[in-house]
């Protein structure tokens, strides 16, 4: 009762109202006006494979920007001023990738130059940029955030060389298990192929199709493959030398109660790519508070040289990584009945089987699908 | 048996309707000082029913059938008379009505004194009682005076959470605030939420913002000259407050009578202890602050009198709503922050014409930011610290038509603009930024001198030098490029006051008036001001922990002239004022930022920083009605305030390309209306009103895919605005009229701010959240704000 009433008055007028304000979505009437050179942030990696860049164009819109694979350009990466490794364009399956005609992994002494020409001959070339070591991660960690539906914090550790200034980017690669590898929606059913492929949601008038549609469970193990969105940074200028502790490298949402994995990968960048991502960071992932900074221009490490002109975004890397496997655990999650896994359909929403033996047979599993988000080769770390 | 007393009940009633009698209320309506009869005065009977008119003489006479009437009797330009008349029998009244034009004002909210704002050859001066204040809604009852501020013409802020004001299109910064002489680093309380002075020690304030007397100087805007009550000398006083957010408590006691008296006033809010109560989610947020203040009144004899005073303010608060410390890995981020002040004034009357003051003041300002360390029961902490001492002598001469005022100041900076103390971290190396020390001195003159009964002036001048002190070492760049880090040629080392790093100048102060009858009058005004010391900040409105800078070798001082004009007029026998008042301001040196600049705990600053121009301009109009039942003021203001950075061609070196940009303060058009109306000695009640156009923000020019993540792309900086903002508020203070001449007063008060609930938005801004990219508007008080407050006081 009392906590009743302190609660009413404590709303009626103490700080809740004041410190924890309130963010609401706002109609924001935008009219892209610009058109502009995507270098979709392309790492040339120490890893040996085909490097790939990824060019995009954006086409001013009434409504909003348009952003169009970028085909037909002749893109090449100069090393060391003299030898010019060829991209080529895999038009086909991904128009706008751009991959090297031959394996090739960067090398410490050499100096990266990206050139892009385009389709009507403007020309534009990237800083010469070179790679600098990067340490491994000592350990990664993980806690439970209680904070809203629930998720795993994951944490690294990493020990910073001394005596240089060091610039750190994380990305990482998570691996889920998904139970469901088809959705179909209302009023249709899913019915397979044979010889493994991927069958079709049909149109069924038969009084047991569902409104809101049916999720088919996978033939065989199936997990799904999410991307961080967005880049962690940091630099050693307040930890030269030591071993930095506790860096957040992910938030993953409480998708499931099996043990995920998750790949960190840690990155060397230098001092120009780290101001880049961090004022990309703040103007894309942490705006919204008293102490936002003025957004601002991302000035690209590309730039027009000749030709038509053209605006250029995206920074072009040469970045040694180094990654560290760890396998989330659930069992960390408080037994309150607070937290429910949110699966891993779109929207959060929960998974609705057809149900068993409504007609003889049904319903069939759908197969794995191995694409860049889901595989069924399962890693070692997760099979059971 | 509920029938029956029902229509007994009813039978009671017809009863004494049917034994009603006739009876004549007859009387006079006299002015209550020269008792002269009123002709014409409207007497109302019962909201309207009827209607009387006074004759010639200021008689009346009527007849009614009722036992009890509600009468008012209205004439202009005199306070109402309102009452309940109760009577049986034929009854004569006399009605002593208040000429308005002969009370002293209600409201002022310009240049003391009858007539003065007419008189005076000085603009853009406001002040305002705390009495007033206390009238005016608050946000949970709060009294607050950088909210009151912003009910005048010409001075605004960012939005609720805004940590100070902007006058004519300023930068926070750029004000001078100052309590009983002492500067104050950071006003307010819990990042902008309220300001951080004790109310109830208050006497009020002086806002200059056209005309700056020459005794003030070190800022380009504005001044807020704050001062507090002076102890009685002759009884004991004890306020206390009650309210929602704090408790307040106000004691005043004279130690030998009339020679020795000494004042202490406290605010605390504590109240953060609810928080998990009302959510689990807010165990975490931390908000308690306070300020006190006490004061020492000596009066030695009739000609000197010695005054200590000491002000102390808090803060410890943690929110979401503030970005945590990059670069150092922390569960969570809090916010500690102290002021410390301390004044002592010798105030010596040399001749009946002559006086002297001498003033020493310390100013202490730290900042802390505690970063718990994930793992470990560790706190690393960030310590910031600003110093500020000042000696001043200000003499004060009046001969003949002449009103001299002389004097001199120096003051001594130490700024530690940040150090690192990891304590028993193993994760964070200690770090400290080298400490900036500088001495300002300042000597000025200014004559007001009344040439005629028509025409006065106001003429002075300050000069300002400003030098850094003890050896200082700069990076040294190539010339001609821009100073970063790829640039940089080497260092160099300058000795104490060394000319690469002292600056200095005249600061003429012109004020004119030409009276054109006893009711109107012109002015003109032109104002320079230097400004040495700033806040290095690129957000809206700048956090308690952002840096302070002092000008150096590369960090030239802000250099501002202003001029304005206005014409004023009375109407009404003094009982409204009028004005129109123009400006145009033009500042140099302003600080701008690179973008993704950081400042914390940052060597070689100057590589992070712009320097360019504002200008603004604008046009205040005011109309205030200062006496009578309903008193109040209305006002628009239209303001400019334009920025150019331009050092060089690279992209980082200019803004905007390099052309003119709205400044984040530039909001054209801003109304401020507030009301109050004192109908009785029981009650009053009192409304604000205000619009103004929604701040420039930024909207991007492209959305682009990066990272398989639409994200912004933006070019132009301020080339949107965010929604008008606009409010109502209401209070309501209620007394108890018995107390009047009692020990104990004690009254109630009632606010509601934001009465409509209008979602105003701080800001509006872009975020990437599950690789979409969606607009939202950040809004900190989106809904009505009721409080309720006790304060009583005991004299």
């Amino acid at each position: 009762m009392l906590k009743d009433i302190i609660k009413k008055l404590s709303i009626s007028g103490l700080f809740i109202v004041t410190i924890s304000a309130c963010i609401e979505p706002f109609e924001l009437d935008f009219v892209g006006k610009t058109s502009l050179l995507i270098v979709d942030n392309p790492i040339i990696s120490t890893i040996k494979k085909r490097q790939l860049i990824k060019l995009l164009k954006t086409l001013p819109s009434e409504t909003s920007s348009i952003n169009v694979p970028l085909s037909n350009a002749t893109v090449s990466i100069i090393v060391d001023d003299t030898e010019k490794i060829k991209f080529v364009e895999s038009e086909a399956s991904s128009p706008g990738s751009y991959f090297s005609e031959v394996e090739f992994a960067a090398s410490k002494s050499k100096a990266y130059q990206l050139e892009v020409i385009l389709g009507d001959g403007s020309k534009f070339m990237s800083d010469k940029e070179t790679l600098t070591d990067v340490t491994p991660i000592n350990r990664a960690y993980q806690t439970f955030d209680e904070s809203g539906k629930g998720s795993h914090k994951v944490y690294i550790d990493t020990q910073d060389p001394a005596k240089e200034s060091n610039f750190y980017l994380w990305n990482w690669i998570l691996f889920e298990k998904q139970p469901y590898c088809r959705s179909c929606n209302a009023r249709t059913r899913y019915n397979e192929r044979p010889f493994g492929e991927m069958g079709t949601c049909d149109q069924d008038l038969t009084e047991f199709v569902s409104d809101s549609g049916f999720d088919y469970y996978c033939t065989g193990k199936c997990w799904e493959i999410l991307y961080s969105n967005g880049n962690t940074i940091f630099t050693d200028e307040f930890s030269d030398g030591q071993e930095i502790k506790g860096v957040e490298v992910a938030k993953i949402p409480y998708y499931s109660n099996n043990k995920s994995l998750i790949i960190v990968s840690q990155q060397s960048i230098n001092k120009k790519a780290f101001n880049y991502f961090k004022l990309f960071n703040e103007q894309n992932y942490k705006s919204g508070s008293l102490t936002d900074t003025p957004p601002a221009t991302l000035i690209s490490n590309v730039f027009h040289v000749s030709g038509p002109k053209l605006p250029v975004t995206g920074y072009f890397m040469v970045s040694s990584q180094k990654e560290f496997r760890y396998v989330i655990n659930k069992n960390d999650i408080p037994n309150t009945g607070q937290y429910f896994p949110i699966g891993l359909l779109p929207n959060g929403r929960n998974g609705n089987p057809e149900p068993l033996g409504l007609i003889g047979g049904r319903p069939p599993t759908a197969v794995c699908i191995n694409s860049s988000t889901r595989t069924s080769n399962g890693p070692i770390e997760l099979l059971d | 048996m509920k029938k029956i007393l029902l229509l007994f009940t009813l039978l009671g009633a017809c009863t004494s309707l049917f034994s009603q009698k006739y009876i004549t209320v007859s009387g006079s309506v006299l002015d209550s000082l020269d008792k002269a009869p009123l002709a014409n005065a409207v007497i109302n009977i019962d909201y309207g029913k009827n209607i009387f008119i006074t004759d010639a003489a200021g008689k009346f006479k009527f007849t009614f059938k009722k036992q009890d009437i509600v009468m008012t009797v209205k004439m202009l330009n005199y306070v109402p008379f309102r009452t309940n008349l109760k009577t049986d029998k034929d009854t004569t009244l006399i009605i002593l009505l208040k000429d308005i034009t002969k009370e002293l004002d209600n409201v002022n909210v310009n240049i003391k004194g009858q007539e003065s704002n007419i008189k005076k050859p000085i603009m853009g001066v406001s002040s305002l009682s705390v009495k007033e204040m206390a009238r005016l809604p608050s946000v949970l009852g709060e009294v607050d005076v950088l909210r009151s501020v912003q009910m005048l013409p010409g001075v605004s802020s960012v939005g609720e959470a805004s940590n100070g004001v902007n006058i004519r299109g300023g930068t926070t910064d750029q004000n001078l605030v100052v309590m009983e002489g002492a500067p104050i680093f950071n006003a307010t309380h819990m990042f902008g939420l309220f300001s951080a002075f004790p109310s109830e020690a208050l006497s009020g304030f002086d806002l200059y913002k056209g005309n700056v007397p020459s005794r003030f100087g070190g800022r380009t805007a504005g001044v807020l000259d704050i001062s507090l009550k002076t102890p009685s000398l002759d009884n004991q006083k004890v306020q206390v407050g009650l309210g929602l957010v704090s408790q307040k408590l106000l004691y005043e006691s004279p130690i030998i009578k009339d020679k020795l008296g000494v004042l202490f006033a406290g605010r605390a809010a504590f109240n953060d202890f609810l928080l998990p109560i009302v959510s689990s989610k807010l165990e975490n947020i931390k908000a308690k602050f306070g300020d006190w203040t006490g004061k020492v009144f000596y009066k030695v004899n009739q000609s000197n009198t010695f005054e200590l005073t000491g002000y102390q303010s808090f803060d410890n608060a943690q929110t979401n709503l503030i970005s945590g410390v990059e670069n150092i890995n922390s569960t969570e981020t809090i916010y500690r922050y102290v002021t410390s002040n301390f004044t002592a004034k010798w105030n010596k009357v040399i001749s009946p014409n002559s006086t002297i003051q001498f003033i020493g003041t310390l100013s202490n300002f730290t900042p802390t930011i505690e970063l718990p360390e994930v793992n470990t029961t560790n706190e690393v902490e960030i310590v910031q610290n600003i110093i500020n001492k000042q000696f001043k002598v200000n003499y004060q001469l009046t001969k003949g038509k002449h009103a001299l005022e002389m004097g001199t100041d120096a003051t001594h900076y130490v700024i530690n603009p940040g150090e690192l103390i990891p304590n028993a971290s193993t994760t964070v190396n200690a770090f400290k930024a080298p400490n900036e020390t500088g001495l300002e001195v300042g000597l000025y003159l200014e004559d007001e001198w009344k040439i005629s009964n028509a025409i006065s002036i106001i003429a002075g001048a300050r000069y300002s030098n400003y030098n850094r002190l003890g050896n200082t070492t700069f990076n040294t760049y190539l010339e001609g490029l821009e100073k970063n880090s790829d640039n940089s040629s080497g260092t160099v080392n300058y000795k104490s006051m060394a000319s690469e790093n002292s600056y200095g100048g005249f600061e003429p102060r012109l004020g004119a008036t030409i009276r054109l009858n006893s009711t109107s009058s012109v002015k003109f005004a032109y104002n320079a001001m230097r400004q040495y010391l700033q806040v290095i900040s690129n957000t809206t409105s700048p956090i308690p922990t952002s840096r302070w800078k002092s000008s150096d070798v590369y960090t030239k001082p802000q250099i501002a002239q202003l001029f304005s004009v206005g014409f004023f007029k009375n109407l009404n026998e003094n009982v409204y004022e009028t004005s129109i008042e123009g400006y145009y301001r033009n500042t140099d040196n302003i600080i701008d930022y690179k973008p993704g600049a950081s400042f914390l705990l940052q060597n070689n600053i100057e590589t992070e920083l712009l320097q360019g121009k504002n200008k603004s301009y604008g046009l205040e109009l005011s109309l205030n009605k200062k006496k009578g039942e309903l008193t109040g003021w209305f006002n628009y203001t239209y303001s400019r305030s334009l920025n150019q950075v331009n050092e060089g061609q690279r992209p980082t070196q200019k803004v905007n390309n390099g052309n003119w940009y709205a400044s984040n303060y530039d909001k054209p058009h801003t109304v401020n209306m507030a009301i109050v109306i004192k109908q009785t000695e029981m009650h009053d009640f009192s409304f604000n009103f205000t619009y103004s156009t929604g701040r420039p923000f930024t909207t991007p020019s492209a959305l682009v895919r990066l990272n398989n993540t639409n994200v912004p792309y933006y070019t132009e900086r301020n080339n949107s605005r965010i929604p008008d903002y606009h409010r109502l508020d209401f209070a309501w203070n209620i007394y108890n009229p018995k107390n009047l001449h009692r020990k104990y007063k004690g009254n109630w008060n009632f606010t509601i701010y934001n009465i409509y609930g209008r979602k105003n938005a701080y800001s509006v801004f872009l975020r990437t959240e599950n690789n979409t990219t969606q607009a939202n508007k950040l809004v900190i008080f989106g809904s009505p704000i009721p409080s309720i407050g006790y304060n009583f006081k005991i004299d």
